[in-house]
């Protein structure tokens, strides 16, 4: 995506009590996508009220990746047996999702890098991300779970957003990154010196998240293809997709053709590698049959294969796949294992 | 010493016992985990490791599903609940396992805390708060004592259910919709539970093709009612596939509704008995036929 040319034009501020009344203000606009307060989490969907907005929690369950990338997404309706096609109706008004950390707008950079290269454009991400306004949040404190700055991820740099906040006392120092966030602020008022100062001091003050060591994992994952690692660290996973469906960078997807009665739609949905199907020929054969055959291509793809093909590493540290895993089996764990082990099997 | 840490030095000690006088070649556990109140399966081959394993009340994993893929051990040492063993019964019923592979270390459990819940003091999940197999059904060894678990009464009945049992179809029906709008498909629940075993899930056919990729509410609908019904009468209502679920749905809603249907109909509760067949592998002349159109 072109970075918009106007940096940083002005500091804004917004009471944390007059939150609800700012989403109020753009719900009578846009399509305000927040976190709502689930059973212990919360989980980013389309709010009416501003008051739906829940920020317990610093990351949502779901990533934002499913308003770009939908795992539901009708790409044309066809009637079949005959020759006509119809696009699907696309949203009318324009949609923000409010807060975004750091993390998962660089994991925006990485899908870019797949769906909006120079030699593909995917036309239906590209739309979407066109028409998205990202309003950010500054991470001073980590999650026990996080490692952003494995990534070289800075929690408190609002770069991609088109408004950037950061919580100061009793309210939100809102940077305005672009003209598009700039249309979204007008009510508000400049920030006062001292609040601006104060936030200078709390950036140069936070704490950073957990920082793996990459350069070992990816020097052995050149030479591990064949280790008996995998099968060791495989041994506990179920083999279910809720890593890569919560994963913010993971954009493996299907086509299918979904006809009922007259009306038959195209339909592109999220698939996952570490389903057994993902690779089943239709000869019948599967090369990947095995739970570590299938771990091996989910590491090797985020941290080998991606960045040789696009020079970026396909992992933000967001840490949701560690929460979510239902048996524990911690990414973080098979990073440092991998950077700990010294003698590769030979291929 | 805390009975807690009694169960787990007892457990360590015969595990290290197992290994060494060669009684099984794998003992599938749980160890410690990477994150505060989480456990994870540990598979232990070496007398050595044996101090690896853990028991605390945060083992909420049925370690049971890792059984049918351990076809290299000859025999497998587990640590199984009350809730786990039952599903174990069921496979052995099944035919699944054998039971002469076996050598089940049963441990006697109060309830596994919720990890979900927020409030103070920490809460055992719904399905171990109205469990009344805290002593697994089946065991070659036992520890704990079953004289330190406090009897259920009758009042501590399941609310939320018996709430959810009350509702009319179509507000039923209503209820479940709400709960699996927030599925994703990730087959955490599917995967999770022993007792789904299919070499191919319907869901995974493409000939044909049962249900659609994407989310589409009767696709997700159809999955999660032919799973419940495909385990009615099976379940051993562990709650394996509930704390899988990484959104959240309470499928216990399903999942023990049908369990208390099977009950009423046919005075059966699956994975206690080892002998009876399964409540809906069999027929008699004397069952309920009020469900039959």
């Amino acid at each position: 995506m072109a970075k918009d040319s106007t940096k940083h034009l002005t500091s804004k501020l917004l009471p944390k009590k007059n939150l609800e009344q700012f989403l109020d203000a753009l719900l009578k606009q846009y399509d305000v996508i927040a976190p709502v307060e689930q059973n212990g989490f919360s989980r980013y969907q389309k709010i009416t009220r501003g008051t739906e907005c829940c920020l317990k929690y610093r990351l949502p369950r779901n990533s934002i990746k499913e308003f770009f990338l939908p795992q539901d997404e009708t790409l044309f309706f066809f009637e079949p047996g005959a020759a006509s096609l119809s696009d699907a109706p696309s949203a009318k008004r324009e949609p923000i999702i409010f807060p975004v950390r750091p993390c998962d707008v660089r994991a925006l950079t990485i899908l870019d890098a797949v769906f909006d290269d120079e030699q593909f454009s995917d036309s239906y991400y590209v739309e979407k991300r066109r028409r998205m306004r990202l309003i950010g949040m500054a991470c001073l404190e980590p999650d026990d779970t996080c490692f952003c700055e494995t990534f070289d991820i800075n929690s408190t740099d609002g770069t991609g957003c088109d408004l950037f906040l950061t919580e100061v006392e009793d309210s939100y120092i809102i940077d305005v990154l672009t003209t598009k966030g700039k249309t979204l602020i007008k009510t508000l008022a400049d920030a006062p010196q001292e609040l601006i100062q104060k936030k200078k001091q709390q950036v140069a003050a936070r704490r950073k998240s957990q920082s793996l060591k990459l350069a070992e994992v990816q020097n052995f994952l050149k030479q591990c293809f064949e280790s008996e690692l995998w099968e060791e660290m495989a041994a506990k996973c179920l083999s279910c997709g809720a890593c890569a469906f919560l994963c913010p960078t993971c954009h493996c997807f299907d086509i299918t053709d979904d006809v009922a009665g007259k009306i038959g739609r195209r339909l592109r949905s999220w698939d996952c590698c570490m389903f057994p199907k993902f690779t089943l020929h239709a000869s019948g054969h599967n090369p990947r049959t095995k739970h570590a055959q299938r771990l091996r291509q989910r590491i090797m793809h985020k941290f080998s294969y991606f960045p040789e093909n696009k020079s970026l590493i396909a992992c933000v540290g967001c840490g949701r796949c560690v929460v979510a895993c239902p048996v524990n089996l911690d990414i973080r764990e098979i990073l440092s294992t991998l950077a700990s082990s010294t003698h590769p099997a030979s291929p | 010493m805390e009975l807690e840490n009694q169960i787990e030095h007892e457990l360590r000690e015969r595990a290290q016992q197992l290994l060494a006088e060669n009684v099984v070649d794998l003992i599938i556990g749980y160890g410690r985990g990477t994150l505060p109140n989480r456990v994870t399966p540990v598979f232990i081959r070496k007398p050595q490791d044996a101090n690896m394993l853990v028991w605390n009340n945060h083992c909420q994993l049925n370690l049971v599903s890792y059984l049918q893929r351990m076809q290299s051990s000859s025999k497998i040492g587990i640590v199984v609940k009350g809730c786990d063993a039952r599903s174990l019964v069921g496979l052995i019923k099944e035919k699944q396992i054998s039971r002469d592979r076996l050598h089940i270390i049963g441990i006697v459990c109060d309830g596994i805390l919720d990890t979900r819940a927020t409030g103070e003091p920490p809460i055992p999940y719904a399905s171990c708060q109205h469990c009344e197999v805290n002593v697994p059904p089946l065991y070659d060894i036992l520890i704990g004592s079953p004289d330190e678990i406090k009897p259920k009464k009758p009042s501590e009945l399941d609310a939320e259910l018996a709430a959810f049992e009350a509702l009319s179809p179509a507000e039923r029906w209503k209820a479940l919709e709400q709960e699996f709008s927030r599925c994703i498909r990730c087959y955490a629940c599917r995967n999770a539970c022993p007792l789904c075993y299919c070499e191919e899930c319907f869901v995974d056919q493409t000939q044909p093709k049962w249900i659609s990729e994407g989310t589409h509410p009767s696709d997700i609908m159809i999955y999660h009612l032919v799973r419940a019904l495909h385990s009615a009468g099976r379940c051993g209502e562990c709650g394996a596939c509930e704390r899988a679920c990484p959104m959240g749905i309470k499928l216990r809603l399903l999942t023990q509704k049908v369990s208390r249907d099977v009950a009423e109909l046919f005075q059966d509760k699956p994975g206690i008995d080892l002998e009876r067949p399964p409540a809906l592998h069999t027929f008699s002349t004397d069952d309920d036929n009020s469900t039959f159109l």
